[in-house]
C-alpha cells in the first residue's frame, strides 16, 4: 500500500476523533486533541485552496 | 490525465457545479470561522490571523447568509424544473429499493464475502447520504439555529430563554457532526488513492465515459439506452 493511500485515512481519522472527543467535554486538551483539531482545521483552509485551484485550472469542454 | 481521444459525459450541470462551489466555500468559512468560538484553546490562532472575534463572528454570518441563500436558490430552481421542465433530477437523488440492496452488497464486498461490487446509479448510496446530510443538519439544523442565534433579541419573543441557549448547544454540537461528515466526504472525494489529491468532475461538471463505465456502470448503462451516449 503507497504512503499517500493511508495518510489520507490517518489525517481524516485522527482529525475527526479528534473533532468527536473534543465535542463531549471529557477530553478537552492535550497534545493529540490540539494537533487533531489543527490538522482538521489545516485541512479545510487547504481544501479552500484546492477549490480555487480547482476551479482556475479546470476547464469544460461539453456545451 | 485524458488521452486526447478520451468521450466526456455530463455528470453535473453548470448549475450544480455553481451551487457546490458556493454552498461548499461558505460550509468551509463558516468552519473556519465558527470553531474557534467552541474550542478557544486550540483554535485561538484563527480569530487572531482574522483581526479579532468581532470580525470573525461578522465573517461568519455573511457566510451563513450566503449558505442560506444558496440553499434557497437550489430549492426554487429544482422545484421550477421539476414542474415546468420535468427534468429528472430527483430520479436520481431519492432513495431506491437498489440503495439498500447496494448497502448490503459493499459491506460484503469489503468483507470479502461478496465477489463483485454493485453497480451504482448516477448516485451512490454513499453520495445520497452525503447529499441528504448537507441539506438535514447544515441547511435545516445549523441553518435554523444559526438564524435564531443570529438575533437573540427577536426571537427572544417569541422562544423562551431556556430554549434559546439549547440552540446554543444544539449549534455547536451539530457542528462538530457536519465537519466529521465533511472530512470524510474529502476522502471519498479527493483525497482516497482513486482520486488523491483532487477530482476536477465536480469544478468541470465531465467525467470521461471510462471512469463513469468503472464507478457508475448503472448510470452509463441508463444514458446509452436514452441514446445520450452511443
Amino acid at each position: 500500500m503507497k504512503l499517500r493511500n493511508i495518510l489520507g485515512i490517518i489525517i481524516i481519522t485522527l482529525s475527526s476523533i479528534s473533532f468527536l472527543l473534543a465535542s463531549t467535554e471529557v477530553v478537552t486538551s492535550g497534545p493529540l486533541i490540539s494537533a487533531g483539531l489543527t490538522i482538521g482545521m489545516l485541512l479545510i483552509i487547504g481544501s479552500i485552496i484546492a477549490m480555487i485551484y480547482g476551479l482556475l485550472t479546470s476547464k469544460r469542454t461539453l456545451g | 490525465m485524458a488521452g486526447a481521444a478520451e468521450k466526456f459525459i455530463e455528470r453535473f450541470s453548470r448549475i450544480q457545479v455553481a451551487v457546490h462551489i458556493t454552498g461548499a466555500l461558505s460550509i468551509l468559512i463558516l468552519y473556519i470561522t465558527g470553531f474557534p468560538i467552541s474550542f478557544p484553546e486550540q483554535l485561538g490562532w484563527i480569530p487572531k490571523i482574522l483581526f479579532g472575534f468581532p470580525i470573525t463572528m461578522f465573517i461568519h454570518r455573511v457566510a451563513g447568509v450566503i449558505l442560506l441563500l444558496t440553499a434557497l436558490i437550489t430549492i426554487i430552481y429544482h422545484t421550477l424544473n421539476a414542474i415546468f421542465i420535468r427534468e429528472h433530477f430527483l430520479r436520481h437523488v431519492l432513495p431506491a429499493k437498489k440503495d439498500f440492496s447496494d448497502i448490503i452488497a459493499d459491506i460484503k464486498y469489503t468483507f470479502g464475502i461478496g465477489e463483485e461490487k454493485p453497480k451504482y446509479g448516477k448516485y451512490s448510496w454513499m453520495e445520497k447520504i452525503d447529499v441528504y446530510s448537507v441539506i438535514f443538519i447544515d441547511g435545516i439544523i445549523l441553518g435554523i439555529s444559526g438564524v435564531i442565534l443570529m438575533m437573540p433579541f427577536l426571537f427572544m419573543k417569541i422562544i423562551p430563554i431556556h430554549l434559546m441557549l439549547s440552540f446554543k448547544s444544539i449549534h455547536a454540537g451539530f457542528a462538530i457532526i457536519s465537519v466529521v461528515g465533511i472530512l470524510f466526504h474529502f476522502y471519498m472525494a479527493h483525497l482516497s488513492p482513486e482520486h488523491f489529491p483532487i477530482d476536477c468532475v465536480i469544478f468541470n461538471g465531465e467525467m470521461s465515459i471510462k471512469e463513469a463505465e468503472e464507478t457508475h456502470p448503472e448510470w452509463v448503462r441508463e444514458i446509452k439506452d436514452e441514446g445520450v451516449v452511443v
